[in-house]
């Protein structure tokens, strides 16, 4: 409380005629600072990168755990014809949040859990460009996400399909308030992605450590720079798609509305011109983990680093025209079909690129098969699959056959599962000894894996059949009569892709009690468990709070590998020697560590503005004077905000219980 | 710890949101949610008044320390000029002029009654706070200015807004574009300025800006007590049930009726169900995607028909639905309504947008529905059908 | 961390082989353990559009499938050959650039093998130029409108706009020009064995070709999500041969007969009464006080019903095999059966008996009649009318009487 008055120890002149004026000793802060680095406040208020990574992980497993149970519920309702285990409209608002939540609130945040802990990790920094920024981008999402499944209780989810098109999601046809927590919950959690993508791309611009250029730099980190500028321009055109449909929902604008002369169509391109590059967005990630994945346990660099760099790029800019292909139904004339038909085609170029690369990179090396480098050769298969069965939609007058049939749920749950699930997968069995320093352990990792894989394609797979045989998605029921003849016939395979989910979610199941055990009594990690390759390894597991004792120089691709291993000329031609081990050189980073390092203070604000975002929402939707308020609370807490110094004044810290001047713990957990 | 002040209000806080749970528990529906907006409005205004006692010590200072008391409060300077007594009069003197007059006086008067006395009461305790002049004054701004800011910011744009807007509604449709365009090169230009003069004084800028503002508000001022121009409405398509319709020159009143950019729905134009052109005195109905011309044309019933209609004669010429023939009993009366749709005049070689549903069936009217160019001499109109 | 540095165990090489058999496997079964007659196969075309489809689809998916088989083979080899058994440490290179743009160019090729035929296969479907029969088709919560206007359909006159709901019928070997729209949300009209699905939107008109090859029943379903009946919003194609489509055409243009029977009678006045403000039976006239007909017809007014501003012509309901969009059956299950399997030859003749009192289906029609949304979930009880500014969404629950429900069904049935 630094607003206490704290009178000056010069006491005034007793009867004396002239008071003497006492300077109070304090800040001007309104509240303390918290400054804590223990306890439940150290991670609330907490703006250090790596918090806020972990933060972001567990809230995505979350709602990972929530799209998964709603996945659950939709197999077992088709498990069977004409089934009752859903209502047609629980149905419709189980698969739109499923997708939903899958979308929004675990792959996209998980993918910023990596990017957030390592990105500044693998390029030597000790923490992002706007550390408050990202706490107030991680606290939108949570926010966001909290927000948008309350609708479940408040009247009923959304349950217009993600792609939420119009009229069927307008206030005539979609009567409940779902579709409004949709939107609103979405241009929340769009907040955080926008503000965490500013946020990482100025980071990975500015603060690299000295000597790493760009292409001296971590393909991972490349892959997330790739994505950050998607997300920069993607979601403010889904920002405006949403603004419209509110406007349209909530206050009887008429964007869409054909009797005012609009077209639904422009929700449809709107959407699409976000959707297909949000695909890149949530696949490209977990490109990059298992760029690192692969050449770590094939113990060789990446093959044709520049030409993954610049195929990821290509991806993120052809990304763009490629948006009508999701509307090759929708009557777009002859010419667009054409056009984008030939652009997806284009697409597959980069991404083959890809395949090759990785299994490039694998040809000659010397493989371990951990749990990460299962997971990562699993995608390679996976997104193979998938990356085919899109190959063939790009085929425009098939894909008007396969549009809306299982078949296009298949593909994309090969890309989406088969290529981001199991990217960030291999990314936890990866790095969980740096974050946590505890291995994952590997037998219960291997089951994981095994029934991941099992589960995934006894899932998926039918799906192709199912789609190409002419099963429609999004039907809360199939007849009977439609399923065909023989024993193969869609029952069957229906009933195989329920009995595989659930495999499915024994699999990932696994992974929890992998997680359980580590955390009970899992090995301690070395230093380097994996012979790793980026800069991340150079510090100890877990990181410390300022990440690096001292900041490296780089001077290659793959630095770190580079420090510890030299290539020395033998009668039988050059060989690679081991010099330096990891402990040599993190005794020599605490050797010649820096003096002075000043790490950001945490703070109450990024979370206080995030949580007025709700409550602005909760009163679109119901009365107006929340929103008030929660406007009241934004424009406070902004301001606050603003005016708050980067570091925390000492007089925020409490004095030692010994007394004296209170000491400002900075950088020294 | 807690203070006697802020534990009553603490108190009041958890009271009232435990009342907001209770009330919105028992009583659901919008009833309820106004009851639980209210009473967590409540808990916040508590839970305000509980910070800021437990920031001041319920404002005795020697709660803290029996020195204080020597060296502070009783011990300041003399209260500085306040601007804020003479404001709280001016607002209760508008309330009552507003009581007996204007709405907005009243309302702008209960505004700024309610402004002063947070500035007031936040002035008053800030000059209390401690014995140090500018530290008081520091806690003061520290205090007021996240209110005051972005309310004047906010305030001054509205201002600036709303004068430039009496401004373009004043000018005529043709100055509109050249006063804007100025306006826009002065704006920019005097940013250049002020950048590329670093040097320049503070005060200059702000004087220029106060200037232009004080002219933009004056200037919007008188314009707005003179009232905006005369902005015609567009002759719109006429369906006064025939009384433009059957003309085939412009309808009655002193605006030209024919309107190039009128009642055009571009996105409806992506998928045209119908062209319709007149040429040579016969009128051709194409239907999209169909081959050849079709006569007559069927239409869905209760669909939306769009309609593009082609004027490739030499003179003016509209589009004229008629839309059937119906009897209705209005007091016992029969009355047989014959309503129509058409577009308005289209120039030779233009083109016009037309949008229309038939909601009954063919069988339902005495006269068929067809369309027609009216004043084109021996025209065959072209029946539309509708099962 | 143990096993890291070890070379690979023989139990994980079993497991490794192991997986690759599960995987050939699974893929056996995927290319093998199709359903046999699958109403909605898009594998299977019986009409010109569609085959075009096939022609281009199936050479890319064997394409497809044969870049994978060489992808896995080359995963498999990697894995097993370059597996860690202690060799060592392979040499840092970092590329092989020739080989990179190789290895581009080589999908590039491919794809433009697949490009240049997907083209001209998107315009040759497009074509509507040469189409000799319209039929415009309304999409609706969720049923379909078919609607002849007036034209000459394949050689076959049709004089006055006809107008059915349900059930498509189409001459065979002629090309038809289907002109989609919709009255309320997006549909999507597909036809998997005639041709490629094509959305219904509101305000706009999107052709689409179709030709059936020979006379039969092809299923259909709506594939836009449109809302809570989705999965209950079918259609069917019926392919009729010439003569048999002037056949139909000829009894689609009849009035509606007066009821012989005297329930049916009886259910006329309360069609008249619960029904026709939103049905339509052409040839139903108003009463004159005196119970006689009078010569002013009835006509339904649902666009002050329902949202979509329209509700199925029931005149020839029982021409029809099915109701309330396709989804329940008129027919019971042996007369479809027979339906279903007979020859194309007499297809036409068993399809233009309708539905006889023998074959009738009266329970699905009774449940429907006596409970609509029961059966078919619409937002269509009085709250939700309310909600939506007093119109329904489908068809309500009218609370008839069971005696009511036996006159209606007989008057029902004799509406050929």
């Amino acid at each position: 409380m630094a607003i206490i008055e704290r009178p000056s120890t010069v006491p005034a002149l007793p009867g004396g005629d002239v008071p003497q004026f006492a300077t109070p000793a304090s800040s001007y802060g309104v509240f303390r600072r918290p400054v804590t680095t223990t306890g439940w406040r150290s991670w609330m208020f907490t703006i250090d990168h790596k918090k806020i990574g972990i933060m972001y992980g567990v809230s995505a497993m979350f709602f990972f755990l929530v799209g998964g149970v709603e996945a659950l519920l939709i197999r077992t309702q088709l498990a069977a014809p004409d089934n009752t285990v859903l209502s047609a409209s629980l149905y419709n608002q189980m698969f739109t949040m499923h997708a939903t939540t899958m979308i929004f609130l675990f792959v996209m945040p998980m993918a910023a859990a990596w990017a957030n802990y390592f990105v500044p990790l693998q390029i030597g920094a000790r923490d992002v460009a706007f550390p408050r920024l990202n706490a107030f981008g991680f606290w939108c999402f949570l926010f966001g996400g909290i927000f948008l499944n309350t609708s479940w209780f408040l009247g009923g989810a959304a349950d217009g399909g993600w792609f939420m098109y119009q009229p069927n999601a307008n206030a005539l046809f979609s009567p409940t308030h779902g579709v409004d927590f949709w939107s609103l919950g979405l241009q929340i959690t769009g907040i955080a992605s926008l503000t965490g993508a500013l946020n990482l791309i100025v980071t990975i611009l500015n603060m690299r450590a000295p000597g790493m250029t760009l292409m001296k730099m971590p393909i991972f980190t490349w892959m997330i720079l790739v994505v950050q500028f998607l997300l920069v321009f993607a979601i403010p055109v889904i920002t405006v798609a949403l603004f419209l449909l509110m406007f349209q929902r909530v206050f009887g604008a008429q964007f869409f509305n054909v009797d005012a002369g609009a077209d639904p169509l422009l929700w449809q391109h709107l959407f699409w011109i976000f959707g297909h590059p949000e695909v890149y967005i949530l696949v490209l990630p977990s490109f990059g983990i298992v760029s690192e994945v692969l050449p770590v346990f094939s113990r060789k660099p990446l093959f044709g680093y520049k030409f993954v760099v610049f195929s990821g790029a290509a991806i993120g800019f052809i990304g763009w025209g490629v948006w009508a292909h999701h509307m090759f139904a929708s009557g777009i004339g002859p010419v667009s079909v054409a056009v984008f038909s030939v652009s997806t085609m284009l697409i597959a170029i980069p991404t083959g690129v890809k395949i090759v690369n990785w299994t490039l990179t694998m040809w000659g090396g010397k493989i371990r098969f951990t749990t990460a480098m299962l997971f990562a050769i699993g995608l390679i298969v996976e997104f193979t699959i998938g990356g085919l069965s899109g190959v063939t939609h790009s085929v425009s007058p098939s894909d008007t056959q396969q549009t809306d049939t299982y078949y296009i749920v298949a593909h994309f749950h090969y890309v989406l599962f088969g290529g981001a699930v199991f990217g960030i997968f291999a990314g936890f069995y990866y790095w969980w000894p740096k974050i946590f320093g505890k291995m994952l352990d590997e037998t219960l990792g291997k089951w994981n894996f095994w029934l991941m894989v099992i589960g995934m394609n006894l899932t998926f797979g039918p799906m192709h059949i199912l789609g190409l045989q002419g099963q429609p998605r999004r039907m809360v029921v199939y007849p009977e009569k439609l399923t065909g003849e023989g024993f193969f016939n869609l029952h069957f395979w229906n009933t195989v892709a329920t009995v595989g989910s659930y495999i499915l979610a024994l699999g990932i199941f696994m992974f929890l009690v992998n997680v359980w055990h580590t955390t009970r009594k899992g090995a301690t990690a070395p230093l380097d468990p994996w012979d790793a390759r980026s800069l991340e390894w150079l510090t100890t597991n877990p990181p410390k709070v300022h990440n690096f004792d001292v900041i490296p120089h780089v001077h290659a691709l793959d630095e770190y590998f580079h420090l510890k291993y030299e290539e020395v000329d033998t009668d039988a031609g050059p060989r690679l020697v081991k010099v330096r081990t990891a402990e040599e050189l993190h005794e020599d980073q605490e050797a010649n560590a820096d003096k002075n390092i000043h790490m950001p203070s945490p703070s109450y604000w990024p979370m206080l503005v995030a949580i007025s975002l709700p409550i602005m929402a909760y009163g679109i939707i119901f009365s107006l004077v929340l929103t008030v308020l929660g406007g009241a609370i934004l424009l406070m807490a902004i301001f606050a905000w603003a005016l708050e110094p980067a570091v925390a004044d000492a007089s925020d810290y409490d004095p030692p219980p010994q007394g004296g001047e209170p000491t400002m713990e900075l950088a020294n957990v | 710890m807690f203070t006697t002040g802020s534990k009553l209000f603490l108190g009041a806080t958890v009271l009232s949101v435990f009342a907001a749970v209770v009330f919105g528990l028992s009583k659901g529906g919008a009833d309820g949610w106004l009851g639980v907006v209210g009473l967590l409005t409540a808990a916040v205004v508590f839970a305000f008044l509980f910070c800021v006692n437990y920031m001041i010590r319920d404002g005795n200072v020697s709660a803290m320390s029996d020195d204080a008391v020597t060296v502070s409060a009783a011990a300041q300077p003399p209260v500085e000029r306040s601007v804020w007594p003479v404001l709280s009069a001016v607002a209760v003197g508008a309330i009552a002029v507003g009581a007996v007059s204007k709405p907005i006086v009243f309302k702008a008067g209960v505004v700024l009654l309610l402004a002063a006395a947070v500035e007031w009461m936040v002035h008053g305790w800030s000059e209390r706070a401690s014995a140090d002049a500018t530290y008081n004054a520091d806690l003061r701004k520290r205090m007021l200015h996240p209110i005051e800011f972005p309310v004047l910011a906010a305030a001054g744009l509205a201002a600036v807004i709303y004068s430039f807007s009496r401004v373009m509604l004043w000018i005529d449709k043709s100055g509109g574009p050249v006063v804007f365009v100025i306006a826009g090169a002065l704006v920019l230009f005097g940013g250049f300025l002020f950048a590329s003069r670093p040097s320049l004084k503070k005060g200059v800028i702000t004087g220029v800006c106060a200037i232009a503002m004080l002219g933009l508000v004056s200037t919007g001022a008188v314009m707005a007590v003179d009232g905006q121009r005369a902005i015609p409405a567009h002759p719109t398509t006429g369906s006064d049930n025939g009384a433009v319709c059957d003309l085939a020159e412009e309808g009655p009143g002193d605006q030209a009726e024919i309107d190039d950019k009128g009642s055009q729905a571009v996105a409806s134009k992506a998928a045209i169900g119908i062209t319709v052109t007149v040429e040579n005195g016969t009128l051709t109905a194409h239907e999209l995607a169909v081959p050849g011309n079709q006569d007559p044309v069927t239409v869905s019933r209760g669909n939306v028909v769009n309609v593009i209609f082609k004027n490739h004669d030499s003179v003016p010429r509209r589009l004229t639905v008629n839309m059937g023939e119906f009897e209705t009993d209005i007091n016992g009366t029969k009355v047989k309504e014959r309503p129509k749709i058409c577009t308005t005049l289209v120039h030779p070689g233009g083109s016009q947008f037309l949008s229309f549903v038939l909601p009954k069936p063919s069988i339902a009217s005495s006269q068929p529905y067809t369309f027609t160019a009216p004043g084109v001499p021996g025209l065959k109109p072209i029946e539309i059908r509708v099962p | 961390m143990s096993g890291v540095e070890q070379p690979v165990s023989t139990v994980r090489r079993v497991k490794q082989r192991s997986a690759i058999a599960v995987v050939v496997v699974a893929a056996a079964a995927v290319l093998g353990g199709c359903a046999r007659n699958a109403p909605q196969d898009t594998f299977k075309p019986e009409g010109e559009n569609a085959r075009k489809i096939q022609n281009l689809q199936w050479p890319v998916f064997v394409v497809a499938g044969i870049v994978g088989v060489i992808v896995f083979a080359v995963i498999i080899y990697v894995v097993i050959r370059f597996r860690d058994h202690g060799q060592e440490m392979p040499r840092q290179t970092h590329g092989n650039p020739t080989l990179e743009i190789g290895l581009t160019i080589l999908p590039a090729i491919i794809l433009i093998a697949v490009g240049i035929p997907t083209v001209s296969t998107v315009f040759s479907l497009a074509k509507t130029s040469d189409t000799q029969c319209v039929v415009n088709i309304t999409g609706q919560q969720w049923w379909w409108e078919y609607e002849y206007p007036v034209q000459n359909c394949g050689g076959v006159e049709i004089t006055e706009p006809l107008v059915t709901s349900g059930e498509l019928v189409l001459p065979t070997k002629v090309h038809v020009l289907l002109r989609i729209t919709s009255n309320d949300v997006i549909h999507s009209f597909w036809i998997p064995k005639l041709n490629g699905k094509r959305d219904a939107v509101p305000g706009r008109i999107h052709p689409l070709r179709m030709e059936a090859d020979h006379p039969g029943i092809f299923a259909g379903q709506c594939t836009e999500f449109c809302g809570l009946s989705h999965a209950r919003m079918r259609m069917d194609a019926v392919g009729l041969n010439s003569a048999d489509f002037s056949t139909w055409v000829a009894d689609q243009l009849q009035p509606a007969t007066k009821p012989t029977d005297p329930l049916a009678l009886q259910g006329e006045d309360v069609f008249r009464t619960q029904c026709s403000r939103c049905h339509q039976v052409n040839g139903l006239m108003e009463e004159n006080p005196d119970g006689t007909d009078s010569t002013k017809p009835v006509v339904a007014f649902p666009d002050l019903y329902v949202i979509a501003g329209n509700a199925p012509n029931l005149t020839h309901l029982m021409s029809r095999t099915t109701f309330a969009g396709a989804t329940f059956d008129l027919l019971t299950d042996s007369c479809r059966k027979t339906l279903l399997d007979a020859s194309p030859e007499e297809f036409g003749a068993l399809y233009l008996k309708g539905v006889t009192p023998e074959c009738f289906n009266e329970a699905e029609l009774r449940e429907w009649v006596r409970n609509a949304p029961a059966k078919k979930p619409m937002y269509s009880s009085e709250a939700q009318k309310d909600e939506n500014g007093g119109k329904y969404r489908g068809m309500p629950n009218l609370n008839l009487t069971d005696d009511q429900i036996d006159q209606i069904v007989a008057y029902l049935l004799e509406r050929k």
